[in-house]
């Protein structure tokens, strides 16, 4: 029993001791540090160059190409009371067979003014984003065509990469809420090609205002409702709502109601008679394990949309009103079809610190038609490596398959200067 | 493991000192004040106080992380940070200033409210405390603790230990346990120097009693009207070549309005 005793006590000491140790390993490390705040840029500039292989289900040789991109955010002040911010993308496309395209994205470029009372003004291109959902979001209403070079079907990366509106925006701020008003003119009638063109026609092809009001009713509900209203169309409201559930999950709810024509008749000019008050939809929940594992499942719903025999009939139809429903709302950032399921999965520091991987899959519940996108992504503290993978299944005119691609691979680095 | 310890600075600078409770001191010889001595609990919140500045204030800080003594990031990050009065906790808004991959970012806390922005695609995003520990926006609970708002401090032990600066000091270790659902930590012992009120180490465990990491606060100064920790040293309880340095440097108070500290405000914030 003594014996025991004493190696248990044995064990406690050298465990102190090592502990003791350790800690001064550390100490020693500390007193070796000699960091300086680094100083904030009003600038930061990155560029980027990607590889990539395409695959084709209509058995079509596989394609190579690539892309190199620049990328600068400004934001600073230039006088009293007043600041600039500037943000732009320029893109080089290129593949084996076809000639190269150039695409430059004007995503913000907007003065700011803020007097002494709590009321800020701004004027200029502003990239407007609301919605809590992660895919889908329907009261994000300045979404409609403002991505002029989709260079991945990541969410995030259409949200990074697209071009703002030109606008007037006033908001009031309190200390648990704020009212914004916006409103966007109608600058040019059509968008454009055009390399190096801001394209106000994609962003500001008719005129739209936007009131949003925010209030903090307690520490945990503070919806946002907006009311929007275009030239030609109906009022729509939207609300946004999040809550958590508990420490390792958030639920979020994006509506929006209005009376709306149904997709599929507005790209071919539609009838006000077939108008009517419509619901789109995001909801979801977002859980965080200990181990940095984020994951989100939400479900999206348009009832602008199709539903599954409407669905089924245009696919059926003239091929051309197919490829123009598709068009249409791709650009618009609707859902092709009523209801989708999104997953989405992203971990952080995967056995490695700096390795992150992030993977999604879109699901159709009426062609079962899917697409996943998965990458994995390393960076140093200028530099990222990145490989991606998307791959479509589904039969040729479904929801998820971007006819005639079946799968393909990016590599891609950047450099943050 | 950078959001992590951004969630631990976040600790550090919100951590306030709000109700008291009666917790005696088992030294009753040691700890006594003016109004006579402190209960366990009070020391608890007098080393809240050393650590946060009770107006609105701003601070830059640098995070240097080592592994096996080898440096394998650093991030900048600017603080600020303001005392709501009606519930005893600091609002936190917490903004990257470095590397450049990061810079811009908003994190802003308050409460269990926290709100994720990236400059890029002026979007804020809803996080969970347990999600501050990816940062998207992402972050942890280690340290949205409010020491003497969120846990009981039950017993206070006079004790003399060596402190971060290889010095010895006569301590009360305070035994502290969660007194709220949500808290990061299971249990805390925190050792506060007796003649100052000085935070001098802390260890955080787990709710399975497991050593998550061990902190040093040291490197004290004149900041904001009192000596306060300029850095503090975290090492990893499982992994003890995983170390973090923590230097804080710019303290200055900043007039924050209440209207800053919201969702709505976050694509507005510049740094001044």
């Amino acid at each position: 029993m003594r014996a025991t005793w004493l190696s248990l006590l044995s064990l406690a000491v050298s465990g102190l001791t090592v502990a003791q140790e350790s800690d001064e390993a550390a100490l020693a490390i500390a007193d070796r540090t000699s960091s300086q705040p680094t100083v904030r840029r009003a600038c930061i500039e990155y560029a980027e160059a990607a590889a990539i292989d395409t695959t084709y289900s209509d058995g079509s040789p596989s394609r190579t190409g690539g892309r190199a991109s620049a990328n600068i955010r400004c934001d600073g002040a230039f006088a009293s009371g007043w600041r600039g911010v500037l943000s732009d993308r320029f893109d080089e496309f290129w593949a084996r067979g076809i000639s190269a395209t150039s695409v430059n994205t004007l995503k913000e470029a907007y003065v700011s003014f803020r007097p002494s009372g709590p009321f800020l003004v701004d004027a200029g291109r502003i990239n407007v984003r609301q919605g809590v959902g992660l895919a889908y979001n329907p009261t994000d209403y300045f979404k409609a065509d403002a991505v002029r070079a989709v260079i991945s079907i990541d969410p995030e990366t259409l949200r990074d990469e697209r071009m703002g509106t030109l606008m007037g925006r006033f908001q009031g701020l309190w200390s648990s809420g704020s009212l914004t008003a916006i409103f966007a003119p109608r600058v040019a009638a059509r968008p454009t090609d055009a390399a190096l063109n801001p394209d106000f026609g994609a962003t500001n092809g008719r005129s739209r205002w936007l009131l949003t009001w925010s209030q903090r009713w307690s520490q945990d509900f503070q919806p946002q409702i907006s009311v929007t209203g275009t030239e030609h169309g109906s009022p729509q409201a939207g609300l946004d709502l999040t809550r958590l559930v508990n420490r390792a999950t958030v639920a979020y709810l994006e509506w929006s109601g209005g009376r709306s024509a149904p997709g599929m008749a507005i790209p071919s000019g539609y009838d006000m008679e077939t108008a009517a008050f419509r619901s789109r939809l995001s909801t979801g929940l977002t859980y965080t394990t200990s181990y940095k594992l984020s994951m989100t499942l939400e479900y999206e719903y348009d009832e602008a949309a199709p539903g599954k025999e409407e669905w089924a009939a245009i696919r059926r139809g003239p091929i051309p009103s197919y490829v123009r429903y598709r068009k249409y709302a791709a650009a618009a950032g609707d859902l092709a079809t009523r209801q989708n399921v999104f997953g989405y999965a992203h971990w952080d520091d995967v056995g490695i610190d700096r390795l992150g991987l992030t993977a999604f899959a879109r699901f159709d519940p009426y062609d079962h038609s899917r697409v996943i996108w998965a990458e994995a992504r390393y960076h140093w503290e200028h530099a990222g490596i990145a490989v991606q993978w998307q791959h479509s299944s589904g039969d040729a005119t479904s929801d998820f398959v971007s006819w005639p691609t079946h799968q393909s691979w990016v590599a891609l680095i950047d450099y943050y200067f | 493991m950078q959001r992590t310890l951004v969630n631990f600075a976040l600790l550090i600078v919100v951590s306030c000192s709000a109700a008291t409770r009666g917790y005696t001191v088992e030294d009753p010889t040691a700890g006594s004040s003016a109004a006579g001595p402190l209960n366990a609990q009070e020391i608890l919140a007098a080393s809240d106080a050393v650590r946060n500045p009770a107006k609105p204030f701003s601070v830059s800080l640098v995070l240097t992380e080592y592994r096996s003594a080898q440096q394998v990031d650093s991030d900048t990050l600017a603080i600020y940070s303001k005392l709501e009065e009606a519930s005893g906790r600091y609002r936190t808004l917490v903004s990257y200033v470095g590397p450049p991959r990061e810079a811009g970012k908003l994190v802003l806390e308050n409460g269990s409210e926290m709100w994720f922005y990236d400059p890029s695609s002026e979007a804020s995003i809803r996080i969970s405390p347990q999600q501050r520990l990816l940062g998207q926006a992402s972050t942890g609970d280690v340290v949205t603790v409010n020491f003497a708002h969120d846990y009981h401090a039950v017993k206070a032990t006079a004790e003399e230990i060596t402190d971060g600066d290889r010095t010895q000091r006569h301590c009360y270790r305070l035994d502290v346990e969660a007194a709220v659902a949500d808290a990061t930590y299971h249990r805390i012992e925190l050792w506060v120097e007796q003649s100052s009120g000085r935070p001098v180490k802390g260890k955080f465990y787990s709710e399975s009693d497991r050593l998550l990491k061990t902190a040093y606060y040291r490197r004290f100064q004149a900041e904001l009207g009192r000596e306060r920790p300029t850095e503090i040293v975290i090492i990893d309880g499982l992994t003890p070549t995983w170390v973090t340095v923590l230097r804080y440097s710019n303290y200055a108070w900043r007039d924050i309005p209440d209207s800053w500290l919201q969702r709505d405000y976050l694509p507005r914030f510049r740094p001044e």
